[in-house]
């Protein structure tokens, strides 16, 4: 658990506690003030007053739940009236006809909906009109409201900063966002990483791929997606060096990343990555295998990693065998369809179905052969193979 | 000479005491939790944006899952519920049907339905279950597999299907739900963000009576007009929005709804499949991966997250809700009894310190106590020992805690998921928050007490579910 992590989980603990006592303490408040000087015998007094605090909430959270609807839907309202105006005001200021006095007025008493109105507008916006809205932000302060927003102890406070100084595309607002990388909310880190990749520039993105690596797997998928386009960046010097790095688990997430891109890079050195004392590294650096140029002169590597002692390391070597389709693998899949554990037999099956004709039939000899569970797994792969529904399969 | 008459007059009002500490006890944890889970749900609540959906979708890192759903007489709803766990949004996903020994036309329905035809398939894994008869894979290039095997209750189901799943992680559901297209999506969340310690993680069930539903999907969300699934809704927010979620914070969630809930696979195999014999095979589970993960002194984490929604029909009538209660008390008593070895142990953290005692002290024990309560009040009335005011104030003290409980819990609902659009819907929930504490807690209490003298008893049986189905809701009451 992290430092931040702690932090709010004491905070939790900490606003229970509070509500409790004052709960506690509101009970004591009327019997001391009120009903005590009502009723004679105390425990009765404490009683009444425990119902007169009980009523009163039920009564409080019955108008809270009501209210909240209804100040939304009033909100929402409220909205729907003002938007077209805003837009109008905003539409015309950009296009240079007027409107730029208005839309401060309207900022001044109207500012949550003025905000909302042009980060609407700037998600819809592109090319001179997106700048010239960005300025329109800066001259209304927004800018600066935003950023000051972020320091926000609320999550959704400093979630809505970081969106709406996203869309801004400026690179006033790469500080605050290169800040929220660090941001102990996962949202809130994703948000600022898209925002820098859309950016473009080489050091914003090679940032985020640093922040990648060291995030959850949550935050790595969906940034994978994002730096998809732009893998040859990254590729140049932020990749090799995590590749290079000392810590294994920066080197696996790199990979894969590497894997989740599913394109032709030119890794640096991958036979000590297969050699790694890191089990997952190796798996990871087979997995990335199959999109490199010429995998097939990691033979000897792959073929050694079928009989590693890890078997998720296995795995991943029978399903880079059967992809590629490495006919001397034949033999030592066989091994591993006969003698390996549920997992690496099922792989070893489907990859022998892969390899083509000489597999098939070593799949037809276990069938024959009749040990239970390779038997079965061999025959599960024929079927698929020869169903055509290999790619469903999974393996 | 002792004076009888004075020795009972001080136990009846010794007891008295003890049943008030009692109450005020267990409503101090009702109050405690529900505004944690308050807290916490207003500190972390998030669901993914559909931009990370979008992302997540597309990417091959995004772990693979089998939905297993155990079918039993389900041929009223088994086709349109397949379909719907069959669209989720979820790329890497298997759907796993295991058809219990039906007695109707079930896997004659999923068979004409899903085209399907007997694979080679075979079950590899670990964990004892009744003999498969067959396994079924669809002629269309959809992820579906059907286990036809003899019949052996929910839990030999989940097992079998355990055992024909491949992939890292498993989602339990019932066939007779309908999950939120995104629900696997969100409930996945947990483990994208820590895959090392996420085991299991259960999501927010919700009531569908009363819901429009069309193929497969709820459509237009709003309250039933039955009072008896309305009763239900406040009971099910209460739950899950107030008590799971500060469990979940304290890493101390005992029960993972059996409608949907997610594990790691390795965990469960590695723990021994669902229990067989028992009616709270759920709640079974995860109070032994507690017990096992605690036992080895491992770092782990066992969550709940409010989002994933599962929508779920609930009984309508009272003979049916009645069987159900006696079910999953007796579902309490057997996991509390099978693990009461982690009872007040600190080695097992929060868990053997906290959240086991508490659901053995007023979850297990809580309807009995509970029901003596009103004995005990109504005794001492008659016979002149507790005076009208005294008792009009204590039945007034705890109804109005447990409105004080359900309102707090609309509430949350409020500041959370806003699921009900209407604020005529909202006004209905916190009505029945209110009325739900005149008679049908009581009358909850009541069959829960009968349900742990049967627990108690040792008696098993899971009784008969009636079911309307999806596709005519809020149509006609079921005949």
């Amino acid at each position: 658990m992290n430092r931040d992590e702690r932090i709010g989980r004491s905070l939790v603990y900490l606003q229970t506690l509070g509500t409790a006592l004052a709960y506690v303490l509101a009970i004591f408040i009327a019997d001391a003030f009120y009903v005590a000087r009502h009723v004679r015998d105390s425990g009765m007094a404490f009683g009444y007053s425990f119902v007169l605090v009980q009523g009163g909430a039920v009564g409080l959270l019955f108008s809270l739940s009501i209210a909240i609807k209804a100040v939304r839907y009033s909100q929402e309202r409220r909205w729907e009236r003002l938007r077209p105006l805003i837009l109008e005001k905003a539409l015309a200021s950009l296009s240079g006809s007027g409107g730029t006095a208005e839309m401060a007025v309207f900022a001044r008493r109207n500012p949550m909906e003025v905000d909302r109105c042009v980060a609407e507008l700037l998600a819809c916006v592109e090319g001179e009109a997106h700048g010239r809205l960005a300025q329109m932000a800066a001259g209304l302060g927004l800018l600066e409201r935003w950023k000051e927003q972020y320091r926000s102890t609320v999550r959704s406070k400093r979630m809505t900063a970081v969106s709406r100084l996203a869309q801004l595309h400026s690179d006033a607002a790469i500080p605050t966002l290169i800040l929220a990388l660090e941001d102990p909310d996962d949202e809130i880190r994703l948000e600022a990483s898209r925002a820098l990749i859309r950016s473009s520039g080489e050091k914003e993105i090679e940032a985020v791929f640093h922040a990648a690596t060291r995030d959850s797997l949550l935050v790595r998928a969906v940034l994978a997606e994002a730096l998809r386009p732009h893998a040859a960046t990254v590729s140049r010097s932020a990749l090799p060096a995590a590749l290079a790095n000392a810590d294994a688990k920066i080197v696996r997430t790199a990979l894969e990343i590497v894997r989740a891109w599913g394109r032709s890079l030119p890794l640096p050195a991958t036979e000590p990555l297969l050699r790694h004392p890191d089990a997952g590294v190796r798996a990871a650096a087979l997995s990335v295998l199959p999109l490199l140029p010429n995998p097939r002169r990691h033979e000897a590597e792959i073929l050694g990693l079928l009989s590693d002692p890890d078997e998720s390391v296995r795995v991943a070597a029978v399903g880079v065998s059967g992809k590629l389709r490495l006919a001397s693998a034949a033999g030592p899949l066989r091994t591993c369809l006969e003698q390996g554990p549920a997992m690496v037999t099922v792989a070893a099956a489907y990859a022998l179905a892969k390899i083509g004709p000489e597999g098939c039939r070593a799949l037809e000899e276990q069938v024959l052969a009749s040990r239970t569970r390779p038997a079965a797994a061999a025959l599960e792969a024929l079927e698929q193979v020869r169903s055509g529904r290999m790619l469903l399969a999974g393996l | 000479m002792i004076d009888w008459q004075l020795l009972f007059y001080r136990s009846f009002n010794y007891f008295c005491y003890a049943i008030i500490a009692y109450v005020a006890v267990i409503n101090s944890i009702y109050f405690f939790l529900t505004v944690m889970g308050f807290f916490t749900l207003r500190r972390y609540h998030a669901r993914l944006t559909p931009e990370q959906q979008e992302a997540l979708i597309r990417s091959p890192l995004l772990p693979e899952i089998s939905v297993i759903a155990p079918a039993f007489n389900e041929s009223v709803t088994v086709r349109e519920s397949v379909k719907a766990m069959l669209k989720l949004r979820y790329p890497n996903l298997q759907v796993i049907v295991v058809n219990d020994g039906s007695r109707d036309d079930t896997l004659k329905i999923l068979i004409d339905e899903f085209r399907l035809y007997r694979s080679a398939r075979a079950s590899m894994g670990p964990l004892p279950h009744k003999p498969i008869r067959g396994i079924y894979e669809s002629r269309d290039p959809i992820r579906l597999l059907v286990v036809d095997k003899e019949n052996g209750g929910k839990a030999d189901s989940l097992n079998a299907g355990l055992d024909v799943a491949r992939s890292p992680l498993v989602a339990a559901v019932d066939s007779d739900s309908l999950l939120e297209p995104d629900a696997l999506l969100q409930a996945v969340k947990p483990f994208l963000e820590d895959p090392e310690r996420m085991l299991a993680c259960g999501g927010m069930i919700r009531v569908v009576n009363g819901c429009q539903v069309r193929n497969g999907r709820v459509t237009n969300i709003s309250t039933s007009s039955s009072i008896i699934a309305l009763f239900q809704s406040v009971e099910y927010i209460r739950a899950f929005l107030g008590g799971r979620v500060a469990l979940s914070f304290m890493n101390s969630l005992l029960i993972i709804s059996g409608a949907f809930g997610v594990f790691r696979r390795d965990a469960v195999l590695d723990s021994g499949g669902f229990a067989v014999k028992t009616v709270g095979e759920d709640m079974e589970l995860v109070v032994r991966l507690h017990h096992q993960w605690r036992e080895r002194r491992a770092d782990y984490r066992i969550g709940y997250v409010a989002e994933p929604v599962c929508w779920t029909e609930v009984p309508e009538s009272t003979r049916v809700l009645k069987r159900q209660r006696n079910r999953w008390q007796r579902g309490t008593v057997e996991s509390i009894s099978l693990h009461k070895g982690v009872l007040l142990r600190p080695k097992f953290g929060l868990v053997g310190l906290f959240a086991v005692p508490y659901f053995t002290l007023f979850e297990m024990f809580g309807p009995a106590v509970e029901t003596l309560g009103y004995i005990c009040t109504g005794l001492g009335l008659a016979v002149g020992i507790i005076s009208r005011e005294v008792a009009i104030l204590f039945f007034t003290v705890s109804v109005l805690f447990g409105m004080v409980l359900s309102t707090s819990a609309v509430l949350l609902e409020e500041f959370t998921a806003r699921r009900y659009p209407r604020t005529l819907d909202v006004a209905r929930l916190v009505m029945v928050a209110i009325v739900e504490n005149l008679g049908f807690k009581q009358l909850m209490t009541y069959w829960r007490t009968e349900g742990l003298i049967d627990g108690l008893k040792g008696k098993t049986g899971w009784g008969k579910m009636e079911r309307k189905g999806f596709g005519t809701q809020p149509a006609a009451r079921a005949s």
